[in-house]
């Protein structure tokens, strides 16, 4: 049921689910026209206006229909700034840029993790997506990219099926989330990190053993995978040194 | 259902989507990766939202799995690029589309008309595809024509 009075979305006790998967579908077209524009060589200027319109709207909508608060308002300025983040990352042609947006996202990401009551898990987040992944990520791109921008970089394979992909994935995850129907919330008694760190090391020690060796077998893997262990240019570049040391040898 | 977990959990699902969306659409492969590292934030969030909503600590723990399996994802992922690149000096996703192997055409049997009767040549039956002959590559459609 779309509540389409005022009254109906001013009255705080009757879900707003219905509203806001309105609200977000207009978002999520407005977002993929825009998508559409850049995808293509010359970005059309009617698709780019109409993209933004839509997502300007689904942004007041939503400001408009929910019960304000604090709370409230700090998770839609995370949530909004997090699009906007994401619209970055699937339209920036330079990878840097994109990888920068990505960290953007990760950061507005633990801001809403902080308002779901985990902030240790927004820390650790932050250290390990926001630092040292992004860290790895930029430097195989400074390592493997070349100064101007490719193709691979300027054209986009496959922009209509991800687009329908994209909408469809999201019409159905909207609605499962619309049909959710979870029991009455209870708030965390104990200290969080105490709650957390407790559980860690009784109920899933397995699991944090098991994820321990899995960091030691990736390190490893890693250092394996990377190693430049080509039989000829290993030769090649022994050879070309003892013929150089034979030459100087022979200099002097 | 409190707004709080229901816009957290629309958060998460706009994550997953904008990561699918990438992952489909971009052609470098480190961004590809970075596309798989956003669905899996999005999955994390998820986990968040339903632990936060229950009150037990469970949802942050398997959002704390789901980091380190990223990052374990994220430096194998990376070295096997780095791999890939000092082999071909490019970073085209499309490039290793080559791998795989490609079906032979239905040909007909080729009749022995040889009209060279000075060297009585066998006439093989051609088997595969002629490089010379098919297509171009996909790849090789992005090379800017040389201009006159």
């Amino acid at each position: 049921m779309i509540p389409l009075t005022l009254a109906q979305i001013t009255e705080r006790d009757i879900t707003i689910a219905p509203w806001h998967i309105a609200v977000l579908v207009l978002g999520m077209v407005g977002l993929l026209l825009i998508r559409a524009s850049f995808g293509q060589a010359k970005p059309s200027r009617t698709t780019t206006v109409g993209g933004f319109v839509a997502l300007t709207a689904a942004f007041i909508i939503n400001v408009i229909s929910i019960p304000w608060g604090i709370e409230q308002s700090l998770l839609v300025t995370f949530g909004w700034l997090a699009v906007v983040a994401c619209i970055a990352f699937v339209s920036f042609r330079t990878p840097v840029y994109a990888a920068l947006s990505f960290t953007a996202i990760v950061l507005d990401v633990c801001g809403i993790y902080i308002l779901n009551t985990s902030p240790f898990l927004a820390a650790s987040t932050m250290i390990v997506y926001a630092g040292a992944t992004i860290i790895i990520f930029l430097f195989v791109l400074m390592f493997a990219q070349r100064s101007q921008l490719q193709n691979y970089d300027l054209q986009i394979s496959l922009p209509r099926f991800s687009l329908l992909a994209g909408l469809a994935v999201f019409a159905g995850l909207l609605y499962s989330i619309s049909e959710l129907n979870l029991a009455e919330p209870k708030p965390l008694t104990e200290q969080k990190v105490e709650a957390l760190g407790k559980l860690m090391f009784t109920e899933y020690l397995w699991s944090v053993e098991i994820a321990g060796v899995l960091l030691l077998i990736a390190a490893i893997a890693a250092i394996l995978i990377a190693q430049d262990n080509e039989p000829d240019r290993l030769l090649e570049s022994e050879v070309t040194k003892s013929t150089h040391t034979h030459w100087d040898g022979a200099k002097s | 259902m409190t707004p709080l977990t229901q816009q957290t959990l629309m958060v998460g699902a706009l994550l997953f989507t904008f990561g699918l969306m990438g992952f489909l659409s971009r052609r470098n492969l480190i961004l590809i990766f970075l596309s798989v590292e956003l669905m899996l934030a999005g999955v994390a969030t998820n986990f968040i939202a339903f632990g936060s909503h229950y009150g037990i600590a469970s949802g942050q723990f398997f959002a704390i799995l789901i980091l380190t399996v990223a990052s374990c994802e994220a430096a194998i992922a990376l070295a096997l690029v780095v791999a890939l690149y000092r082999r071909k000096s490019t970073l085209d996703v499309e490039l290793w589309s080559e791998l795989r192997e490609t079906a032979p055409e239905k040909t007909k049997p080729v009749a022995k008309t040889d009209t060279n009767k000075e060297h009585d040549y066998p006439v093989l039956t051609p088997a595969g595809i002629d490089p010379l002959t098919t297509k171009v590559p996909v790849t090789l459609r992005d090379v800017p024509a040389p201009k006159a």
